[in-house]
């Protein structure tokens, strides 16, 4: 078995491009909330999201921008700080050879729908003969991991994963398997989600799963609060370089944390509520902590899936528990979406970039929002401000719709 | 004069726009693909362009929009090309909206678009439909039939 460390980050999210400037923002618990403003959505009971702002303009030409849905255009960007990250920022100039065990595995949720609602429109309005050519190769959902590859060179193993809110999670979880059972030196993983039209925003405001705090978009996205509402709809990547150790100290590379345990569950329950009992859950934060070979005592951290709806902060609380019984009383945990909102397929991969970084620097962000407690919600939060801590190994949870339930063991390299 | 000038100033700025290229690299001799950086699908998305760029002055001066059929529009793979084939099609010499060239695989060279019947009413087949056919509707190209009466 080979073991497997993080070299490189990348992501884009609703507090900014890039790792440095979503870091500090985090640890400062800004908030990324914003009332929608790119469609009229009057009509919708939730009318907030956590949108990237940017200009696609200043990365992408105009063909390119017609030919790639926005979660492959965040993608491909924060691929790129990834691997400037790691030092690997000319990846591509390698010989063939030295990049045929080199892989990009990444999630999402739903793909290019983006892409789908324009042309379903130029369809209607003008009919078949003017759909676009580059229709199809736009919206498939591995758009993302297939054009990271073509970008950069990747000959090994490269495909996207798909489970609603853990599709990051399962990405990451696999591409740490493939270097961990041999298969490849090093992958490009994560994910990317870029869902904030009126349709889908529509569907989650039918399933009653959003947060409806509109005058209040900052303090909407309250995980573990006692007031919360539900889940803020946002957008986003993250990017992660996974590689073999070796490989990685053979070139030098700057570690940021090793990828110790996954952990990979279903409730077989219900298609969008999860168990009560949060068996899944613990039972995948178990399955982690084995494979890394640690107790829970060691510990420090988790990052939770935290979306702020009632029943996922109560029952993940409760999984908790159940895994790591009075250590839990312990642990630091804390929710990124408190802050950024909720970016579907894209989140784990986000999250785990932020759970790399408090391990690698030994801090932790606060949950935002949280003011009034919930007896459901008994642990400790990180209310109020970021804490300078030593994180020795930290959990990364993900609880998708379909009952999917990914835990990542991260640490730091003994 | 004017005419073809400004046809070629509305394909020059298509393309321009179509394939992200700065004016300045792009002239008649330039090639989509060879030199312009378009893959086939891009050449595809060009020809619909150029049909949705003159569909209402097709209209307006034949009744019916300009369609370039699959077999033509394969061969159209410089900026000249497209502006002789759209030329061609305003002076009243190119085919006509249901006619396409017969299936060809390969784009094969061949004398495309000035092959077939010049001006005519066409009258030999169908009704001449205002540009929804699907592509190549296999015809004879130049039957001895010729003006026909």
């Amino acid at each position: 078995m080979h073991r497997v460390v993080i070299t490189g980050l990348g992501t884009v999210n609703s507090l900014g491009t890039g790792v440095r400037v979503c870091w500090p923002r985090m640890l400062a618990g800004e908030n990324g909330v914003t009332l929608i403003t790119k469609f009229d959505a009057s009509e919708h009971t939730a009318r907030i999201e956590g949108a990237v702002h940017w200009d696609p303009g200043e990365h992408f030409s105009g063909a390119e921008q017609r030919k790639l849905d926005p979660f492959t255009m965040f993608a491909l960007l924060s691929t790129q700080e990834a691997l400037a990250d790691a030092g690997l920022g000319e990846i591509r100039d390698l010989p063939e050879s030295g990049r045929e065990r080199f892989g990009a595995i990444l999630g999402t949720g739903i793909g290019g729908i983006t892409g789908i609602l324009e042309q379903e429109k130029v369809y209607v309005a003008r009919g078949a003969r003017r759909v676009s050519p580059h229709f199809v190769p736009r919206i498939m959902a591995n758009a993302v991991s297939g054009q990271v590859a073509i970008a950069n060179g990747l000959l090994g193993t490269v495909f996207t994963t798909s489970s609603a809110c853990a599709s990051s999670g399962h990405a990451i979880g696999l591409a740490f398997q493939s270097i961990r059972h041999g298969e490849s030196d090093l992958i490009v993983t994560g994910g990317a989600e870029s869902s904030t039209t009126p349709l889908a925003l529509a569907g989650f405001c039918s399933a009653r799963a959003v947060s409806t705090r509109n005058e209040e978009p900052e303090l909407a996205s309250r995980p573990f609060d006692k007031d919360r509402d539900g889940f803020v709809m946002g957008e986003g990547c993250g990017i992660l370089i996974l590689e073999e150790l070796e490989h990685a100290k053979a070139r030098g590379a700057r570690i940021y944390a090793e990828v110790k345990g996954y952990g990979s569950t279903d409730d077989a329950h219900h298609i969008t509520a999860p168990r009560e009992d949060g068996a899944g859950p613990s039972r995948a934060m178990h399955l982690a902590l084995t494979q890394g070979g640690l107790a829970p005592e060691d510990v420090d951290y988790i990052n939770a899936h935290g979306t702020s709806t009632l029943y996922n902060d109560a029952i993940e609380t409760r999984a908790i528990r159940s895994t790591f019984g009075s250590h839990a009383d312990s642990l630091m945990v804390s929710s990124t979406k408190s802050m950024i909102g909720h970016c579907l397929g894209a989140s784990s991969a986000v999250e785990l970039v932020v759970t790399a970084l408090s391990i690698h620097e030994g801090v932790v962000h606060p949950t935002r929002n949280y003011s009034t407690p919930d007896p459901d919600c008994d642990l400790d939060y990180i209310p109020g401000e970021a804490r300078q801590v030593n994180v020795r190994n930290a959990l990364s949870n993900s609880l998708g719709f379909g009952g999917h339930n990914v835990s990542l063991l991260v640490g730091q390299l003994d | 004069m004017t005419e073809t000038t400004s046809i070629e100033d509305q394909v020059i700025s298509i393309v321009c726009e179509q394939l992200s290229a700065s004016r300045e690299k792009v002239s008649l001799d330039s090639s989509f693909i060879q030199d312009l950086g378009a893959d086939s699908l891009d050449q595809v998305e060009l020809v619909m362009e150029f049909e949705e760029a003159f569909k209402e002055r097709a209209k307006t001066e034949f009744g019916k929009e300009m369609v370039i059929p699959e077999g033509d529009a394969e061969s159209l793979s410089t900026v000249g090309s497209a502006v002789d084939f759209i030329t061609d099609f305003f002076a009243g010499n190119g085919p006509s909206a249901e006619e396409g060239t017969p299936e060809t695989e390969s784009g094969s060279e061949e004398a495309p678009a000035d092959e077939g019947p010049a001006e005519e009413a066409p009258d030999e087949e169908g009704t001449p439909d205002a540009g929804s056919d699907s592509a190549g509707v296999p015809k004879e190209p130049e039957s001895d039939s010729q003006t026909e009466a």
